[in-house]
């Protein structure tokens, strides 16, 4: 498969090792840098972000490239607050507990050299831009910044207390992560069956939608009566919710819900209760029962003027 | 008794703190911790107490097997102190985070409990952490509140076993703790007594708190175990309010404001909204695409959903 490439952003960044039950953040000395690239040769295209060490850590055998693939809105670029000594983010999915933590190597701002700098919240900016969408617009600063990073930071820079002595300690928050439940074998094995619904409409698009439509569109009004009684009726609403983990898990336990239906009639119920006609198993019957549904309801309303 | 009763609830602040209030307690907020250092921990003064929870694999389990009759990993056993102080034993897996809760409220004497707990309280003193922790099973009130902050599942039918617990909600554990009277106890519901770790007054609590949770961290196997640490403490609203701090205040009842809308959502399941958004998104992706743009819509969500299979496999 000749894979096509194009380079979106890159950056220089050295590694962070975790170590969980101290929750000890140790940096590692080589120099390094992260790539977030997007593969073209897809017609939904892919981002991979890696990190490959350069310069004289090119050398270094101890040292590997990584390389991770990333769904769109699967992962955050995040500062970590509780290290003072040192520029360390990390790379959080929300899908797993998997999270990997890096340190800043661009020249800092000025003397402080454990600040996070205008440009590393300006990188940080981008990458959570394509992390969401890949097809994001590119903006100059990047290419501002690159004339402007000057030299490498080099180990030495580096505050002589960001050794061992002065680990810190990382976020305890959110820890506490969703396990990625693998799909059963069976599932996996011709034409993959539809995993969520957000594989084929995210709730980005269903806000996309709605933020499209006219203060007065009826439609919007229909959906107010979907929302909590103690939810305001209004779009801004609307649109707060659509955008939630709340929301996010509806959707999600309602793909479970389909995806499970295997000897059960889970799925058969709530569509039942949908009046949808749903034929079959799984998420891709329950969108064509969807499809159905809005075409049921177009010949009803032609009758009816008829 | 069936565990069927008791539904799962997240783990979070605004959820407990909501869920207390519900019980009639008055005063009492919780607060997620984000480090586990002396300061933090002293910045929430007045703290009755720490709930740490975590999530285990089978090997932690394992290692954690109760009623071997010897000497705790950490600590000691106090078995008096299991009919001096509120200790109840796990009963249900699901109720184990209000057992949490109430390890921590019951056993501090300046918390305003309120009616129906204070007389639960009452009603349970004297009791083996076994009979106790049989009772919070039982008790109608505790189940119902701690029930009203879960997800309905989107369908209902009756005629179906409830669901089994999947390894993501069955692996949680709850460990309460609590100075008190001037002992730093662990309150675990699946140790066959209270667990003391020495002399500690309220004002070192946080330095030997720090201490003992290191080392209990520092006992589990690398990626083996996630866990979080929430503060029980005084309303931070009622003492800003004391001290005239407008600024803090007003970033508290924000915080609480958010609470509540997120507890909202939390009890839907979203399944009309759910439907009536898909619908007119395919609606319109017909309108402009025809019928290839829906099976457009299809063939991607296939293919996504094939890359996610395969990345989930690699990081495996």
């Amino acid at each position: 498969m000749s894979s096509d490439t194009v380079t979106l952003l890159t950056f220089k960044a050295g590694k962070v090792e975790f170590n969980p039950p101290s929750k000890h953040l140790k940096p590692l000395p080589q120099k390094g840098k992260i790539t977030l690239q997007k593969s073209t040769d897809e017609e939904s295209p892919l981002l991979s972000f890696i990190w490959e060490p350069r310069g004289s850590s090119k050398n270094d055998p101890t040292v590997e490239r990584d390389e991770l693939m990333i769904f769109p809105g699967e992962a955050e670029w995040l500062p970590v607050a509780q290290c003072t000594t040192g520029r360390v983010y990390v790379l959080k999915f929300n899908s797993s507990s998997q999270r990997s933590f890096f340190w800043m190597q661009e020249a800092p701002s000025g003397d402080i050299l454990n600040e996070i700098s205008e440009n590393d919240l300006k990188i940080a900016t981008r990458i959570n831009t394509l992390l969401e969408d890949i097809d994001a617009e590119e903006v100059d600063i990047l290419e501002e910044q690159s004339g402007a990073s000057g030299d490498d930071v080099e180990m030495e820079d580096l505050p002589t207390n960001t050794g061992d002595s002065a680990q810190q300690q990382a976020s305890l928050s959110s820890l506490i992560n969703s396990i990625v439940i693998p799909p059963s074998s069976s599932s996996t094995s011709s034409g993959a069956p539809i995993h969520d619904i957000t594989d084929a409409i995210t709730p980005k698009q269903m806000a996309q939608f709605v933020d499209s439509l006219d203060a007065s569109d009826p439609r919007l009004t229909n959906l107010y009566n979907f929302l909590p009684a103690e939810i305001p009726k209004t779009k801004p609403e609307l649109l707060r919710v659509l955008q939630s983990p709340q929301f996010l898990q509806g959707i999600n336990s309602l793909s479970q819900t389909f995806r499970s239906a295997e000897g059960t009639n889970a799925g058969q119920l709530v569509a039942h209760e949908l009046g949808l006609p749903y034929r079959g198993e799984g998420i891709e019957a329950f969108l064509r029962a969807i499809r159905a549904a809005i075409q049921e309801e177009k010949d009803r309303d032609h009758e009816m003027q008829e | 008794m069936s565990s069927s009763g008791w539904n799962t609830i997240e783990s979070d602040a605004g959820v407990f703190t909501e869920l207390i209030e519900t019980l009639g307690v008055k005063s009492v907020q919780f607060d997620e911790l984000l480090s586990l250092d002396p300061s933090s921990l002293s910045a929430l003064a007045p703290l009755y107490g720490v709930i740490f929870l975590f999530k285990w694999t089978q090997s932690v389990i394992a290692q954690q097997a109760d009623g071997n009759g010897g000497k705790p990993v950490d600590g000691e056993y106090a078995p008096d102190a299991e009919y001096e102080i509120f200790f109840a034993r796990q009963k249900i897996q699901n109720a184990c985070a209000t057992q949490a809760i109430l390890s921590v409220l019951m056993n501090r004497g300046e918390v305003k409990l309120g009616s129906a707990l204070s007389e639960f309280k009452d009603f349970t003193t004297g009791f083996d952490g076994e009979l106790r922790g049989e009772t919070i099973s039982n008790s109608d009130l505790i189940r119902t509140t701690h029930n009203s902050f879960s997800r309905p599942t989107p369908f209902v039918d009756e005629s179906q076993a409830p669901r089994a617990a999947t390894d993501d909600d069955d692996l949680y554990h709850f460990i309460a703790y609590v100075p008190i009277n001037g002992t730093l106890y662990e309150l675990d519901g699946l140790q066959p007594y209270p667990i003391t770790h020495g002399a500690c007054s309220d004002d070192e609590f946080p330095d030997k708190l720090t201490e003992v949770l290191y080392r209990r961290i520092g006992r589990y196997p690398e990626g083996e175990v996630r866990f979080n640490l929430l503060a029980v403490c005084a309303d931070r609203r009622e003492l800003l309010a004391e001290v005239g701090d407008v600024e803090g205040l007003s970033r508290e009842n924000e915080k609480r404001e958010e609470w509540k809308r997120e507890n909202i959502l939390r009890r839907e399941n979203f399944v009309g909204l759910i439907a009536e958004m898909l619908k007119y998104v395919v609606a319109d992706t017909v309108e402009k695409k025809g019928e290839e743009g829906f099976e457009g819509i299809i063939d991607e969500a296939k293919k996504k959903s094939m890359q996610r299979y395969e990345a989930m496999q690699r990081r495996r």
